[in-house]
C-alpha cells in the first residue's frame, strides 16, 4: 500500500491500476484476515488439549492469514464505495466466515455432516445463541474458542457494515453525523477506513478488558476468553451446557450484566466513551431511553416473576436475563421459559427491539422505535390539524421521512421475515408459540426462544435438520439488519436474469456466430 | 323550551367559559345523544321477541335499556345542536363517546337480566363492546340458555356497529351531513373512500341500503334452505352483514351441521369483507369495478390462496383431535371446513363450524403452520370501504410495497419509484398515513398482549387474543379458539381486550384523539381564567 495522503485508499503496488474486486475484495480480505486471528488465537488454547486440533487451527490459521495479506495487496479505492456493492460486500464477507468456519469444525471432526457445520458457523458469524451443542464441554478447548471467536468476527463485521451503512441508511445519520450537532470531534465515521480501525482498535480493546474481568471474577483462561469473545458480540456461545449460570456468581453475573449492556451502546457512544467525553454521554437520546427501557423492563419482569414464584430472590436473574435478551445476547442465568407470561413476553418484546442503533446488538433497535413512535404521534396531529408542517424529532435532533420511510420498511421486513419464517418452522414441525418466537429470536439473532414443552429452548439440537436450515438464513438476514441481505439477493437475482435473458442468450449466439 | 347550544354562532351573553366549553362539546353532546336514540327500535325489537318467547324472562332488563337509552339520548339530544361547522377534534370525540355511550347502554340488558349480574359489569360491557364493534368474542358459557329476545339484542347490536352507529345517524339526520363526512370517515374509514353521491346522506344512505339489502338477502337464503327457522335466519344475517360473528347457539353455525347453510354464511361474509362502493357500482350495472380495484383482487387473491393451502394440508397432513385420535378427513370435507374458517376470519367474521371440539372445523386442532397463516390473515383483515375489521388489505399492500421501495431506493437512489395500486399511484400522504395506521395498530397490539400476558395468560393466548380483538375477528388461538370463549381470560385482561376491541373497530384514530376535544376546551377555559385573574 502506498500512502497518497488519503488513508482510506488501497493502491496495489503492482499494478497500480483500477479495483478489480472493489469493496467485494477488501471484505474478503478482511473476512480471510480476522478469521486468521482468531484461529490463531484458538491455536494457542488447542495446543495440549488436542494437538490435533491446534494442528488442522494452524495450517488454516496461515492459509487465511496468506489470503488475507495477497488481498490486502488488490487495490481498492474506499472512496468510491457505492451503497450496493458495500452492503452486499458486507453479507459476502460473513459467508466467507461462514465458509471458512464450516471447513474448519468439518476439518476438526466437531461435527460429521456438512448441513450441521454450516448451521453452526451462519449461527456463529450471525451471534445468534442457538447452538447445535448440547453440551458444549464435549468440544476441545480450541474449537470453543474458535466458536466464540466467529461471534466476535460477526460483531466487528456488523460494526464495519453499520460504518458502511451510514452514509447510504442513515441508520441514525442525523444522530451520528458530527456536522449535524457541530461536533467535530466526534468524527468517527466521517472516512470509513481509519474509523473502521479505531472501531477494531476498540473492539479489541474492549474484550481484552472484558477477558480479563472475568478472569479476576473467577472463570479459567478458557471460560474467560471464549466469554469475553462472545459477550462484547452479543454472540452469546457458552462453555457450558447452562451458560453463565454454570459459575453460580455473582461477581460473574454482575460482569456480565454490564459487559452485556455495553455490548447494546451505539458505536458513537462508545467513542465519546473512548475519547473521555463522558459528559456528552448524558445528551444521548438513545441512551436515555435504551437505559429506561432496562430499568423499567428489569423492574417489571422481577415484579412479575417475583409474584409468580416467591421463592427467594430473583432481581439479579430478572436483570441478566433483561440485559441478555434486549441486547440479544442470549446469556442466561435462569430458565425464563417458564416464567410468569407477562415476564416472558416482555422479554419477547425487547428481545425484537434490540439494543441501541449502530451497536453490535440485533433487533429493530430503540432509536427506530422511537422515532416510528414520533412518527405515530405526528401523523395523529395531522388528524386534528392537516395542514400543520411538523417535523419528526427524537430527542433533539428532527428525522429526515427518508429515514422514517427505512425505518418503517425495516419494521414491516422484519415482521414479514418473522413471519414467513414462523410459518416454514411451524411445518417443518415446530408448534405455534415454538416456531413464533423462534423465528423472531432468529431474526433478532438473539437465539433463544419459548420452546414446545413450555421452557426455554437454548440449543438448536432437538430441532430437525429443516428447522435449522429455516433458521440459517433468518438469522444471517437479522445480522446484516435484513436490507443488506435483501439487497445482496435482489444484485444475485439481476445478475443470474441478465445472463440467462433471451437477450444474453441471443447476444451469445450472435457472439458465437 | 331548552336553550340550544350552537357549536359555532354563539350569542356573545354565551360566552362564558362554562358556555364556551358547553358550546365546543356541544357537537359531540348532540352525536352521543341521537346514537343513543337510534338504539332503542332495535332494543324494542329484542323487547317484543323476549315478551312473546314462552321461555324468556328479561324483558323488564330491556325495558330498563329502553329507558336509559330514551332519557340519556334525548337529554343530550335536545338541548344541543350540532352547529353549521364541525371542528376536527369534535369528530374524533363525538364518534368515540357515541360508541362509549352505546356500549355501556347496550350493556345494560344484560347486566340487569340474568345474563350477568351488576358486580360483572364489566363482563357485560365485553360482550357489548364485542357487539358493537362486530368482534364476536364472547364471555358466556352458555349461550342457548338466555332468552330469545336478549340473544337477538346481542345480534342487532353487532348489526348497528357494521355500518356504525353515527353513520347510521348521518342517514337520516340531514343536520349532521355537514361534518357527516368527517364524522364517517372517522367511524368507518375507507366506507367513503369513494363517494357514492354528491351529498354525504346520500353516501351514508346509500351504504345502510347495500348492507340492509345483503342482510335481507342472506335472510331469506338463510331461511329457505332447511334448518335455520325465520328467528336463526334472521338473527345469524345480522352478523353475516356485519362480519360480527355472534350465534345464538353455543356451537355456532355448527350447530345447524349444514353444508347449505355454511356456503350462504361464507358468501355473506366474503361480500361483506369487499368494499360496499364496488357493490354499489355493481348494483347500477358496472361489474369492472371488481376486477379493477387491486385491493379486490388481493383480497380474493389471499382468501381463495389461503383456502387451497389449509384444504390440502389438513387433506394431506395428519390432523388429530384433542384427546390425539387421528381425525378421518376427507378432501371435500377439509375443503368445506378450510372455506369456512379462512373466509370467517379473513372477512373477520368469527363464526365457527365445528361440530364439537374435536371436529375438523375447530382451527386449533389444524397444523400449526396453518394457524399461523390464519393469525396473519387476521391481522389483514377484509378490504377497506367494508364492514370487515382487521388492518386492511389496502394498507398491507401500501406498506408491503412501500418496504420494497426502500430496498430499491438504495439501488436506484435518485429513481423515481412510486407505489402503485393496480394503475394508480398512491401518494405520498396516503402512504405516510398508512405506515401511522399500521406502525399504531401494531405499538397497541404489542402492549395490549403484553398487558393480557401479565395478567397471566400464555403468550399465545395473549398475543392472538390481542390480535383477534385489534382486528374485530373474534376467536383467538390456543384455549381461546372457536369452540371456547373468552373466560379463559382473568377480568383484567378481558377489560384491556375491551378496550382493544373498541380501538380495533374505531381504527385507533377516533379513540386516539377522543380527548382532544375536552382538553382543549379545558386549556382555553384555563388560559382565559388565567386572563381573566391577570
Amino acid at each position: 500500500m502506498t500512502g497518497t495522503g488519503v488513508a482510506e485508499t488501497f493502491v496495489d503496488d503492482a499494478t497500480g491500476g483500477p479495483a478489480r474486486l472493489g469493496v467485494y475484495g477488501a471484505a474478503i480480505g478482511i473476512a480471510f484476515g480476522l478469521s486468521g486471528l482468531v484461529l490463531s488465537l484458538a491455536t494457542g488454547f488447542a495446543i495440549g488439549d488436542n494437538n490435533s486440533d491446534a494442528a488442522i487451527m494452524v495450517v488454516f490459521a496461515v492459509i487465511c492469514l496468506g489470503l488475507a495479506v495477497l488481498q490486502r495487496r488488490r487495490p481498492f479505492e474506499a472512496r468510491s464505495m457505492r451503497p450496493v456493492p458495500t452492503l452486499t460486500a458486507g453479507v459476502v464477507g460473513y459467508l466467507v466466515v461462514a465458509a471458512i468456519s464450516t471447513i474448519v469444525y468439518l476439518a476438526t471432526g466437531t461435527v460429521d455432516r456438512v448441513d450441521d457445520a454450516l448451521y453452526e458457523s451462519v449461527t456463529g458469524v450471525a451471534t445468534s445463541s442457538l447452538t447445535l451443542f448440547e453440551d458444549p464441554q464435549q468440544l476441545s478447548r480450541g474449537v470453543l474458542i474458535w466458536r466464540s471467536g466467529t461471534q466476535w468476527i460477526g460483531g466487528l463485521v456488523a460494526l464495519a457494515l453499520a460504518i458502511g451503512l451510514l452514509p447510504f441508511l442513515g441508520g441514525s445519520r442525523e444522530l451520528a453525523d458530527p456536522r449535524r450537532r457541530g461536533e467535530r470531534r466526534l468524527a468517527l465515521a466521517e472516512r470509513p477506513v481509519p474509523a473502521l480501525k479505531r472501531v477494531a482498535i476498540m473492539y479489541s480493546g474492549v474484550t481484552v478488558v472484558v477477558t480479563a474481568a472475568l478472569f479476576i471474577v473467577g472463570m479459567g483462561p478458557t471460560d474467560a476468553v471464549a466469554h469475553a469473545l462472545s459477550s462484547v458480540s452479543t454472540g452469546g456461545f457458552s462453555t457450558h451446557a447452562d451458560s453463565i449460570a454454570h459459575f453460580d456468581s455473582r461477581a460473574v453475573d454482575i460482569v456480565m450484566i454490564i459487559v452485556m449492556a455495553g455490548a447494546g451502546f451505539s458505536l458513537a457512544l462508545v467513542w465519546m466513551l473512548y475519547r473521555g467525553q463522558f459528559r456528552d454521554t448524558r445528551r444521548v437520546y438513545e441512551l436515555r431511553v435504551y437505559g429506561a427501557v432496562l430499568v423499567f423492563a428489569s423492574t417489571w419482569v422481577w415484579w412479575l416473576v417475583e409474584s409468580d414464584e416467591a421463592n427467594g430472590d430473583r432481581l439479579l436473574d430478572s436483570v441478566f436475563t433483561v440485559v441478555s435478551l434486549s441486547t440479544t445476547t442470549g446469556h442466561r442465568v435462569a430458565e425464563w421459559g417458564s416464567w410468569h407470561p407477562g415476564a416472558e413476553m416482555m422479554l419477547l418484546f425487547l428481545l425484537v427491539a434490540g439494543g441501541m442503533s449502530g451497536s453490535v446488538a440485533g433487533g429493530l433497535r430503540w432509536i427506530r422505535l422511537v422515532g416510528l413512535a414520533q412518527f405515530v404521534w405526528r401523523e395523529l396531529l395531522r388528524q386534528l390539524h392537516p395542514r400543520a408542517v411538523r417535523a419528526v424529532k427524537v430527542g433533539n435532533s428532527s428525522i429526515s421521512e427518508e429515514s422514517i420511510d427505512r425505518w418503517h420498511a425495516q419494521l414491516v421486513l422484519t415482521m414479514v421475515m418473522a413471519g414467513t419464517g414462523a410459518i416454514a418452522l411451524a411445518f417443518f414441525g415446530s408448534d405455534i408459540t415454538e416456531a413464533l418466537t423462534l423465528a423472531f429470536s432468529a431474526v433478532s439473532t438473539a437465539g433463544p426462544a419459548l420452546a414446545e414443552d413450555g421452557g426455554t429452548l437454548v440449543h438448536a439440537a432437538t430441532l430437525s435438520r429443516s428447522d435449522r436450515a429455516a433458521l440459517m438464513p433468518l438469522v444471517l438476514a437479522g445480522r446484516v439488519a435484513i436490507t443488506p441481505a435483501l439487497v445482496a439477493v435482489s444484485v444475485l437475482y439481476v445478475g443470474i436474469r441478465s445472463r440467462f435473458s433471451a437477450n444474453a442468450f441471443r447476444r451469445g449466439l450472435q457472439a458465437r456466430s | 323550551m331548552l336553550a340550544r347550544f350552537r357549536s359555532t354562532d354563539v350569542a356573545e351573553s354565551f360566552d362564558t367559559p362554562r358556555v364556551e366549553r358547553l358550546r365546543k362539546t356541544a357537537p359531540t353532546v348532540h352525536v352521543v345523544g341521537l346514537s343513543l336514540l337510534f338504539l332503542i327500535p332495535g332494543l324494542l325489537v329484542a323487547f317484543a321477541i323476549e315478551w312473546g318467547s314462552p321461555t324468556s324472562h328479561d324483558e323488564l332488563a330491556l325495558l330498563l335499556a329502553i329507558g336509559v337509552a330514551a332519557v340519556f339520548g334525548l337529554a343530550c339530544w335536545l338541548p344541543t345542536e350540532p352547529g353549521a361547522q364541525l371542528a376536527t377534534s369534535s369528530v374524533f370525540s363525538s364518534v368515540a363517546f357515541s360508541w362509549i355511550a352505546c356500549s355501556i347502554v347496550g350493556a345494560v340488558p344484560y347486566a340487569a337480566g340474568s345474563m350477568f349480574e351488576w358486580r360483572h359489569f364489566d363482563s357485560a360491557l365485553f360482550e357489548a363492546v364485542s357487539g358493537f364493534s362486530a368482534t364476536g368474542s364472547t364471555v358466556l358459557s352458555d349461550i342457548e340458555s338466555n332468552g330469545a329476545g336478549i340473544l337477538m339484542w346481542r345480534q342487532i347490536t353487532q348489526f348497528y356497529g357494521g355500518m356504525g352507529m353515527v353513520v347510521l345517524a348521518v342517514t337520516v339526520l340531514p343536520a349532521l351531513g355537514v361534518g357527516g363526512l368527517a364524522l364517517m370517515t372517522a367511524e368507518a374509514p375507507g366506507t367513503n373512500s369513494d363517494r357514492l353521491a354528491p351529498r354525504v346522506t346520500e353516501t351514508a344512505r346509500t351504504l345502510w341500503k347495500i348492507y340492509l339489502g345483503i342482510t335481507l338477502a342472506v335472510v331469506l337464503l338463510l331461511w329457505l334452505i332447511p334448518g335455520p327457522s325465520l328467528y336463526d335466519a334472521v338473527a345469524h344475517a345480522l352478523t353475516t352483514s356485519s362480519t360480527g360473528g355472534f350465534s345464538t347457539y353455543n356451537s355456532s353455525i355448527g350447530h345447524f351441521n349444514s353444508w347449505l347453510v355454511e356456503g350462504v354464511i361464507v358468501a355473506g361474509l366474503f361480500l361483506c369483507g369487499m368494499n360496499f362502493a364496488l357493490h354499489h357500482r355493481a348494483l347500477r350495472g358496472d361489474l369492472r369495478g371488481y376486477t379493477k380495484s387491486s385491493d379486490t383482487k388481493v383480497y380474493v387473491l389471499i382468501t381463495v390462496g389461503a383456502i387451497i393451502v389449509a384444504t390440502l394440508v389438513n387433506w394431506i397432513v395428519d390432523v388429530r383431535d384433542t384427546a390425539g385420535n387421528l381425525l378421518d378427513v376427507t378432501f371435500l370435507g377439509s375443503l368445506r371446513d378450510a372455506s369456512f374458517n379462512v373466509v370467517t376470519l379473513a372477512s373477520s367474521g368469527g363464526f365457527g363450524n365445528a361440530r364439537g371440539p374435536d371436529s375438523l372445523g375447530n382451527f386449533v386442532l389444524w397444523a400449526p403452520q396453518l394457524q399461523i397463516m390464519l393469525l396473519l390473515i387476521m391481522v389483514i383483515g377484509g378490504s377497506v370501504g367494508s364492514t370487515a375489521g382487521g388492518a386492511k388489505v389496502f394498507r398491507a399492500e401500501v406498506a408491503f410495497k412501500h418496504a420494497v421501495r426502500a430496498i430499491r431506493r438504495i439501488r436506484h437512489p435518485r429513481g423515481v419509484l412510486p407505489i402503485k395500486l393496480g394503475e394508480q399511484s398512491v401518494p405520498s400522504d396516503i402512504v405516510h398515513r398508512v405506515i401511522g395506521f399500521l406502525t399504531t395498530f401494531l405499538l397497541i397490539t404489542v402492549i395490549g398482549a403484553m398487558l393480557v400476558a401479565a395478567t397471566g395468560a400464555p403468550v399465545l393466548e395473549s398475543i392472538s387474543a390481542s390480535i383477534s380483538a385489534m382486528s374485530n375477528m373474534g376467536p383467538a388461538l390456543g384455549d381461546a379458539g372457536p369452540t371456547s370463549n373468552f373466560l379463559v381470560f382473568s377480568r383484567p385482561a378481558r377489560v384491556v381486550l375491551t378496550v382493544l376491541m373498541m380501538i380495533g373497530r374505531l381504527e385507533l384514530f377516533a379513540v386516539l384523539l377522543m380527548f382532544a376535544t375536552p382538553s382543549a376546551s379545558l386549556r382555553n377555559a384555563r388560559a382565559r381564567r388565567q386572563r381573566g385573574s391577570a
